[in-house]
């Protein structure tokens, strides 16, 4: 049975269009450059839909960075909320902002004791009273510009950088008050050394 | 032009050495597609994608004797074959046979090629696949098992309802089994 059919087989002259089989063959691998242009064509259109996807995922990025700015906007720039880990002495401050480069966390308790004259530290008045400022987890914002506090004049960009609030940070308004307080020229000089460590 | 020259050809016109390859072995290899699908339509497109095959893979295939460029062939031929099956969504169950005949050749006195692949193409399509890959195509029960999906007994299992059912078939049309 194997050798009849192999034996037929073998010889066999099927009636089938073999020419036309062969042009369709021959046009599949007529172009030499077919089989080596689709991964060509493949490596193209991958980059190009990457180069649409980072390009959408850059300008959403932006745009959510510009919905964190009605954070920015309702803290007035004068109203600097730059307060740090260390509270004691200016020399704390720069050593963790030497230590933190241009990122800033916020600790809202430390903030009441920045200003021993504060009436506000000793009395810890309307803390509870006053409604929390929540600022989002990560929320990212630039800077008021801090030479501007001193001269009086805002310079936009050559101080400006971004803060980074930790997750676990509400800014109080009451915060903010003591902050707006304490405008003055010692805080000045605070400010100004930071602005160096910061840029 | 013999399959040697075809691939000394190949390694300088690929294009060339395949249109002579097809010209020696695309009747060969329509046969056994037609055998194996039953149709001429089918078998055209699996020829047209065995030579296709053949132009890209060509370079890897070791060249033993006269006659193994034919057998690889007809192994990628039958490997299509069963690829546009599997597409057909043919389903095999796994059969588990007690008693097996022996194995040796099936022959019947006189049956000719045409009457050996109508019988056999009147069996149902898993029988009749099992029986031309081991009994025609030489094919051993593990091989057909992988190409199958099938545990080795259950090949075996296929092969001899096959068998019994040829037999059946032949033998009241007066062929004798020898």
């Amino acid at each position: 049975m194997k050798k009849t059919i192999e034996d037929f087989e073998n010889n066999a002259r099927p009636e089938w269009n073999r020419e036309a089989n062969w042009a369709k063959i021959e046009s599949s691998i007529k172009a030499p450059g077919k089989f080596r242009k689709t991964p060509w064509l493949l490596l193209l259109l991958g980059l190009t839909v990457f180069g649409t996807g980072y390009a959408l995922s850059y300008y959403v990025h932006q745009a959510k960075n510009k919905h964190s700015v009605p954070v920015e906007t309702k803290i007035q720039p004068d109203t600097i909320q730059v307060i740090a880990e260390f509270r004691d002495t200016v020399e704390q401050y720069r050593k963790q902002f030497i230590y933190q480069r241009d990122t800033v966390f916020i600790v809202k308790e430390m903030a009441l004791n920045l200003v021993p004259e504060s009436p506000e530290k000793n009395e810890n008045v309307g803390i509870a009273e006053l409604p929390e400022l929540h600022i989002p987890p990560n929320t990212i914002f630039t800077l008021p510009d801090f030479k501007s506090i001193r001269t009086g004049k805002r310079t936009s960009k050559p101080y400006a950088t971004n803060v980074f609030f930790d997750d676990t940070t509400s800014v109080t308004r009451t915060e903010f008050r003591i902050f707006h307080r304490i405008e003055g020229k010692e805080w000045d000089m605070i400010l100004e050394e930071l602005i160096v460590l910061i840029k | 032009m013999s399959e040697q020259e075809i691939l000394i050809l190949y390694k300088k016109d690929r294009r060339k050495a395949l249109k002579n390859l097809h010209g020696l072995y695309a009747d060969v290899c329509y046969m056994v597609a037609k055998r194996y699908l039953r149709n001429n339509e089918d078998a055209e497109e699996i020829v047209m994608d065995t030579f296709l095959i053949a132009f890209e893979k060509l370079q890897e295939f070791q060249w033993i004797h006269d006659g193994s460029l034919k057998a690889w062939l007809k192994k990628v031929t039958i490997n299509n074959c069963l690829m546009k099956l599997r597409k057909k969504r043919l389903v095999f169950e796994e059969e588990i046979s007690i008693e097996f005949e022996r194995e040796d050749e099936l022959v019947f006195s006189n049956l000719q090629y045409h009457e050996i692949v109508k019988a056999v193409q009147s069996l149902p399509q898993q029988y009749s696949l099992v029986f031309q890959l081991h009994e025609v195509d030489g094919f051993s029960h593990p091989e057909i098992a992988i190409l199958l999906g099938l545990s080795p007994g259950s090949s075996k299992a296929y092969l001899n309802r096959a068998r019994t059912s040829l037999k059946e078939i032949l033998i009241p049309l007066g062929y004798k089994y020898e």
